[in-house]
């Protein structure tokens, strides 16, 4: 118990320290996708870091705190919008585990088991399709569906399962190609590798045009991001470790991921590890793949794609990693391709496990999103992460065809 | 007893607004307890954020009838302390009242909800090719309802004006609970201009229901340039010759060094950190008219020996020279654990002067300050920065920026430019009002709000609270050993 409470203790110093930033200006609010939709303080990066500092005051964990922490999808979008450098990303960690002190056992173990399953979703990929095809039927069910709203945790759930497009997991294998530019070790992700199997294949195929040689490790875990989201540090810690020592293969230029949440994750490991030894270096070898294929001169010959598309940026890639360039840029070599920002909140409601957590919260912001994107009258839509495609999908329905941009220059490579 | 009166307060507002409208528990509602003046906070007993307009009529006729004093709050990102909280009664927020009534791009008026955030109502006209021109550099967060409530500048206001200027009418509902329409949607209505006297009245008068805003078009041409100095008296010069000229340039800016450099680290945006002193001119309108505008201020800096130009090459060079400017209050976050802002406003022939005073004031305290502020109109605003975990230091920059006040006040200038007296600089007001002002100002007051309960303490100083010597928010020791908490 002593380390649990000296730990808490110089999680509220920090807390204290990092707030001590904020001036109040209010600049953060119109960046905040929770306060776009409620316009409450308390539901603001300013409001938040408000509770914050006053808890970090009283050594005390309230209910109010909880709820509005839970209530923070954690976009970072209010970090590149604070004049006065306020670390809402480093506060929003830290506060994620405090608010967990004091949460009843119930609420912690259901938390722990969404976070496990999630993450394991590799292992149990088999099992998706069966899974899907119940959670189909329960939506479609005119018994069960009335029940449905009242439990909007499973609805949001059971939504989103039903969307998706099983897909089986990719397996392991080297992809070497002659004289080489560089050599990356690929993520397959732990619900990307079960769900979108179409993205790592689109990954691997476009680097290899490119002349990059892909080794894709079999025993990859889960980034720890889910379980970070969830404040459950040891286990973030753990996965960070695991990970580290599956992907972090000599001779290799850098650690390629699809997913921008896993990306920002990893890209975060020397701060979660405490910047134990390799873990900095592990995080500044960790690119995602738009990033990476934009350093370098294009060698592939793309057909051409007069088209407009939705360009969405995920908010673990433009916050978290502050790559925002990087994906026009390399669409742009598809010749004809236009791409036209999305407008709305800039964040869609996903957040890892948010819109499992948050489903009413999530939904209005994602129902804001989504008025934006069909209001753009454009039927094809990009996104660099697994998590903004699942709440995507499940919003937009048929309406508008979601895909990763990987997948969409790996079907434009001429053949 | 005022927890009574709350308590009846709350039972009756729970049948007539929603549940989510009431923010009842103790910890939410100090989230409220300031807005951007952070050094003066209180916690109000009951904060209401109405969902409607109909729920804002509703709870505020409401708190009137029990006679508990009320404050209304937009955004907080006031500077003055407008929208501090009363200790003892109730805070009506509007930030949830965002809606755009209607739009009307022939007659150009755009009749708005009070908590409408200022850009939003620009963008969201844009596809009309309007645009609404008052520009506070908190634009991207504050409300129309606080603009109307300070009279808001913003940058642009030395060619286009205050926010007096581009609000034809307001729906007002009265410390007394009737609801009434002051102005119209023409330019100019009968009677005494009772509109004028509402915006910038800093709440005291009663709260916005509805704003009819008037817009603007887009001007044809816009030219934008960072000119920078090797000295601020330089740069000074320049801005009054350039206005002496004729010259009427929509925006011009000044930043001193510490400034540029703050706002640098802020936003990355490529200012010349090494300059002294640097404006920020924008020229707009007819694209000839412009052009020789240019090339005639773009002659007048060399003349003042502007060492060199940078000017914006397209609307995203322009972005990022604005996003550095509006960033400067918040990025002396940046280069300092605190400081204070100044408003006061001084004749622009004064302002190599009062600069330069402000510069010894500086030296002589140790302080470093920050100086970022509206040339074209003398309208300063000095940040006086300070680190409070050295004991004396706060007080010493109280004593600081209450000179600047004097000297601006010495020079025939006034306490507050855009961001409204507040709390901040009531106890000022006896320096640069005769008894007889504050009086007939009083008697304005008492005509809306007989009772007293409008945002109570503000604006107008009383001999309770300019009694005490006035101070910022210090916490008290049980505060720091965290044994106790400020309610």
């Amino acid at each position: 118990m002593g380390t649990k409470s000296q730990s808490l203790t110089e999680e509220f110093d920090a807390i204290a320290e990092l707030s001590a930033t904020c001036v109040h200006c209010g600049f953060c609010l119109a960046a905040c996708p929770t306060y776009s939709v409620t316009s409450m303080e308390n539901d603001s990066p300013r409001g938040r870091i408000w509770l914050l500092a006053q808890a970090a005051r009283t050594k005390e964990v309230n209910d109010s705190l909880r709820l509005h922490i839970d209530r923070c999808i954690g976009c970072e979008a209010c970090v590149p919008a604070c004049p006065s450098g306020v670390r809402y990303d480093d506060l929003i960690d830290r506060a994620r585990r405090v608010v967990n002190v004091g949460r009843s056992k119930r609420e912690l173990l259901g938390r722990s088991v969404v976070v496990a399953s999630f993450s394991r979703a590799q292992r149990f990929g088999s099992l998706v399709p069966s899974a899907q095809a119940l959670a189909r039927g329960v939506v479609k069910s005119s018994l069960l569906r009335p029940q449905l709203p009242r439990l909007p945790r499973v609805q949001a759930l059971l939504e989103q399962a039903a969307t998706i497009e099983p897909q089986r997991s990719m397996g392991t294998f080297t992809s070497l190609v002659p004289n080489e530019r560089a050599r990356v070790v690929m993520l397959t992700g732990c619900i990307a590798s079960v769900f979108f199997e179409e993205v790592n294949a689109a990954t691997v195929k476009v680097l290899n045009a490119e002349g990059i040689s892909v080794i894709v490790p079999k025993e990859q875990g889960c980034c720890g991001a889910l379980a970070s989201h969830a404040g459950q540090h040891r286990p973030a810690q753990r996965a960070a470790r695991a990970l580290i020592a599956a992907l972090d293969l000599p001779g290799i230029d850098a650690v390629v991921t699809n997913s921008a949440g896993c990306g920002a994750m990893m890209k975060d490991y020397g701060e979660l590890l405490e910047h134990e030894i390799g873990s900095d270096a592990f995080s500044g070898r960790v690119v995602d793949v738009m990033e990476f294929l934009d350093r370098f001169k294009s060698v592939i010959r793309y057909r051409p794609m007069p088209r407009e598309i939705l360009y969405h940026e995920p908010c673990h890639l433009a916050f978290a990693q502050g790559v925002r360039s990087a994906g026009p840029s390399v669409l742009g070599r598809i010749p004809g391709l236009k791409l036209r920002l999305t407008e709305g909140p800039n964040c869609c409601g996903a957040g890892g496990l948010y819109s499992a957590t948050q489903p009413e919260l999530a939904h209005q912001v994602g129902e804001a999103k989504r008025d934006a994107i069909l209001e753009a009258g454009i039927d094809l839509l990009v996104s660099g992460n697994p998590g903004c495609a699942i709440q995507l999908n499940s919003l937009l329905g048929d309406r508008v065809n979601i895909l990763h941009p990987i997948v969409l220059l790996s079907r434009a490579i001429e053949s | 007893m005022a927890a009574s009166r709350i308590d009846i307060l709350i039972d009756r507002l729970r049948s007539s607004v929603e549940r989510s409208s009431l923010i009842l528990e103790a910890a939410e509602r100090q989230a409220y307890s300031c807005d951007g003046l952070t050094s003066h906070r209180a916690v109000p007993k009951l904060v209401i954020v109405p969902a409607s307009r109909e729920e804002l009529i509703a709870s505020v006729r409401a708190v009137i009838d029990v006679d508990l004093p009320w404050v209304a709050r937009g955004a907080g990102t006031g500077l003055s302390g407008g929208a501090l909280p009363d200790e003892e009664g109730v805070l009506v927020v509007t930030s949830r009242l965002k809606a755009i009534l209607e739009v009307d791009p022939i007659s150009r008026i755009a009749v708005v909800e009070p908590g409408v955030v200022n850009l939003e109502l620009s963008k969201a006209v844009l596809p009309h090719g309007l645009y609404f021109a008052p520009d506070p550099s908190s634009q991207i967060a504050c409300s129309i309802g606080g603009n109307v409530a300070e009279n808001s500048g913003g940058a642009h206001c030395f060619k286009y004006g205050f926010t007096t200027h581009h609000v034809l009418a307001l729906e007002l509902l009265l410390p007394t609970g009737e609801l009434l329409w002051l102005g119209s949607e023409g330019m100019d209505g009968p009677g005494p201009d009772l509109r004028g006297v509402v915006i910038g009245s800093e709440g005291t008068l009663g709260i916005v229901t509805r704003v009819v805003c008037r817009l603007l078009p887009l001007p044809e041409a816009r030219r934008t340039f960072l000119a920078y100095f090797d000295s601020v008296a330089a740069a000074a010069e320049a801005v009054s010759d350039v206005v002496s000229r004729g010259i009427t340039p929509a925006a011009i800016e000044m930043m001193d060094h510490l400034a540029i450099a703050a706002c640098e680290i802020a936003t990355g945006a490529g200012l010349d950190t090494t300059a002294q002193s640097c404006l920020l001119l924008e020229l707009d309108g007819e694209a000839d008219e412009v052009a020789q505008e240019f090339l005639s201020v773009r002659a007048l800096m060399d003349l003042h020996g502007s060492s060199h130009v940078w000017e914006a090459a397209n609307e995203e060079e322009r972005a990022l020279m604005w996003l550095a400017r509006k960033a400067a209050f918040a990025a002396a976050g940046r280069v300092a654990p605190a400081y204070i802002v100044q408003d006061g406003v001084v004749p622009r022939s004064a302002l190599p002067r009062v600069l330069e005073g402000i510069g010894r004031l500086g030296v002589e305290s140790g302080l470093s300050i920050l100086n970022v502020f509206h040339a074209g109109d003398g309208n300063l605003h000095p940040l006086v920065t300070y680190d409070p975990s050295i004991e004396g230091q706060e007080a010493l920059a109280e004593e600081v920026a209450a000179k600047i006040l004097t000297l601006c006040l010495e020079e025939g200038g006034s306490l507050t430019g855009e961001h409204g007296i507040g709390v901040d600089k009531v106890c000022h007001m006896p320096e640069m009002f005769t008894a007889d002002d504050l009086t007939t100002f009083e008697r304005l007051r008492g005509a809306f709000d007989p009772s007293g309960m409008c945002n109570r303490g503000k604006l107008l100083p009383t001999p309770r609270l300019c009694g005490e010597r006035p101070g910022r928010y210090q916490p008290h020791p049980l505060e720091e050993a965290g044994l106790g908490e400020r309610w």
